[in-house]
């Protein structure tokens, strides 16, 4: 079992399972025989151009069974997935195509010629390939280019030999310093998570799952594996409907699903505008959620729609995927938040104080996660993966690789965690997490800025709205949509701030630190 | 802009260029160009440019209107705004 790997869940529910639907979207319907043999036609693929283990080979397409197939085709060739938010800009997938480094890219014809001048050039680069038949040219910076139909035609799964210890995949989440980071999957950490999950909400073959977040986005490793376990369905929600709650609940709906994996924005979304109560949601049995905080006046709503299913608060971030899971069996009369609840047997976890002592019951101290989900590190970054990742104690005494959260939470008597916020400037927005500190960084590279401040403004929907204060240079022309569009042009859309304040100067602290907290009350509505 | 817009489409290009779509080339952005396609605007934009129409030309527009195929477009958006003034 030791050299168990992502992609063999589905090689065996495409021998068990062969003409069951493993993807179903857009009216089109992909077999679990259909999915394997498109999959491995990409790992031939990949390996004729000299794609080799461990190489990483970018993702930057749309949301399509394709995708899905490019995902364990990659894997398939013992290379090293990088999902990037199709809807980034060019630019960010440049910064990440060079921070690793790829072999390859996995794109769709309408964004090639966006690409040409990101990827001039880039030396490793030994080929690009396209989830469709679409008009493009026949290379990119200088490197072959092979359509859908131009796959190798060879269906059997090619001989690769890949660890489990290998890496499957690396997700780039924001980073403090203005950069985004490589958080390092293997396949055996990724399995850790399925398996316990799958188990834990008993996903079977009759299960169907909805898909709602990105591949970039670690929530999908369970909508996507689970179901591949199980030899289960997957429906992954088309990008045009993704934005509207109505239509996600009439698709989601229709769809008569079983299992929902969302963040709360998009639950409370489908909550406010969906018009949930019109629709028959008897089919559901699992609900769950994770990325930020719900807060308990929207679950209760939704928990009252959909009494039969179960509910669970998931917990935990890129770096240790899912590591403590809370049932919800009864919601707290007085709207307290849901606690983060108790660490997963398939994970360790140690609340320390700053000189990592362990805390007493009751008090607050940071999460340090271990086991079997861990990260295997930063790409690229050994120091900063040094100070995340290190050597502590465990409670009978043992010495353990952990990561620390960063989080705060306390420990109840029943051994229940709850949340009690960050140190640092990291905050969610939309289920994302982002570092202020990128922000800003991008922020002060406009020419015509000198200092920026992000401000994370509460919302009981989003988590947190970001805005911008921004002190232009003197006698700058800088306006809002100038300021936005430079963000747009570095950074992910939930990351460009939704307002845009200009001042003079900026509040100073007695130690001539930016005095964020002043700031922060100035600009909190009411 | 495109030529011939009528005022609502052009209050709602205008406010999608200085707005919303700040990482679009503004002056290539026409009335029949596909907004959803690149994926870039997420739910929280929907509400704000359903906001924006309901403050701007005094309609409510109702959550089982807000689908894609009536904002695929600013001529899409322009012909509900327009459909639910009347």
């Amino acid at each position: 079992m030791s050299s168990r790997v992502l992609p063999d869940l589905l090689t065996c529910s495409a021998e068990r399972y062969p003409r069951h639907p493993a993807i179903v979207m857009d009216g089109r319907e992909f077999t679990y025989e259909a999915l394997e043999a498109a999959s491995n036609r990409i790992a031939h693929t990949l390996l004729a151009h000299g794609v080799r283990r461990g190489d990483r080979v970018a993702l930057y397409l749309p949301k399509a069974p394709e995708a899905i197939a490019a995902l364990y085709g990659i894997m398939k060739a013992g290379a090293v997935y990088v999902a990037v938010d199709p809807a980034a800009p060019p630019q960010r997938l440049a910064f990440i195509a060079r921070d690793c480094a790829v072999a390859a890219l996995f794109t769709h014809s309408s964004r090639i010629a966006t690409l040409e001048t990101e990827f001039a050039g880039q030396a490793p680069m030994r080929l690009t390939l396209l989830g469709d038949d679409g008009a493009a040219p026949s290379t990119l910076g200088g490197r072959p280019v092979v359509t859908w139909s131009g796959l190798a035609p060879v269906t059997a799964r090619p001989d690769v030999r890949i660890d489990s210890e290998d890496l499957a995949y690396i997700l780039y989440t924001s980073g403090s310093t203005g950069q985004p980071k490589g958080v390092m999957i293997s396949h055996r950490a990724s399995l850790s998570f399925v398996d316990w999950a799958a188990d834990t909400f008993a996903v079977n073959h009759h299960d169907r799952l909805a898909n709602h977040a990105g591949f970039h986005f670690d929530l999908s490793s369970f909508d996507l594996y689970a179901a591949a376990r199980a030899g289960a369905t997957v429906f992954p929600v088309p990008g045009k409907v993704a934005p509207f709650a109505a239509a996600l609940a009439n698709l989601w709906a229709a769809q008569r699903l079983t299992i929902w994996y969302a963040t709360p924005s998009t639950l409370i979304q489908l909550l406010s505008h969906g018009a949930l109560a019109n629709h028959d949601l008897s089919s559901l049995r699992v609900v769950l959620f994770a990325g930020e905080v719900f807060p308990v006046k929207h679950l209760r709503e939704l928990m009252k729609l959909v009494p039969q299913a179960r509910f669970a608060n998931l917990y935990g971030p890129t770096e240790t995927n899912v590591c403590t899971w809370y049932e919800v069996e009864a919601l707290p009369v007085d709207d307290t938040p849901l606690p983060i609840g108790r660490i997963c047997p398939n994970c360790e976890g140690q609340i320390l104080d700053p000189d990592r002592r362990p805390v007493p019951e009751g008090e607050a101290g940071e999460l340090w996660i271990g086991g079997g989900t861990l990260m295997h590190g930063y790409w690229g970054r050994p120091e900063l993966t040094a100070q995340r990742l290190c050597e502590i104690s465990t409670t009978a005494g043992r010495s353990m690789l952990a990561y620390n959260t960063g989080d705060l939470v306390a420990r109840r008597p029943d051994g229940v965690l709850t949340y009690l916020g960050r140190r640092d400037h990291q905050v969610k927005t939309r289920g994302y997490r982002v570092e202020l500190g990128e922000i800003e960084a991008v922020l002060c590279r406009h020419p015509d800025i000198d200092e920026a401040v992000i401000l994370p403004i509460p919302d009981s929907e989003v988590g947190n709205r970001l805005e911008a204060v921004v002190v232009a240079r003197a006698g700058a022309a800088l306006d809002v949509a100038e300021t936005k569009r430079h963000c747009a042009q570095f950074l992910p859309r939930y990351m460009v701030p939704e307002r845009i304040h200009f001042q003079a100067t900026l509040p100073r602290t007695a130690s001539d630190k930016i005095d964020r907290e002043t700031l922060l009350k100035a600009h909190l509505p009411g | 802009m495109t030529a011939g817009a009528t005022e609502i489409e052009k209050a709602i290009l205008n406010y999608l260029v200085t707005e919303l779509l700040y990482d679009k080339d503004i002056k290539g952005l026409k009335t029949s160009d596909s907004l959803l396609e690149s994926g870039t605007l997420k739910s929280i934009d929907i509400l704000q440019i359903v906001t924006f129409c309901e403050e701007t030309f005094g309609v409510e527009i109702p959550d089982p209107d807000v689908l894609p195929e009536n904002f695929e477009t600013v001529a899409a958006i322009a012909q509900l705004v327009e459909r639910l003034r009347s």
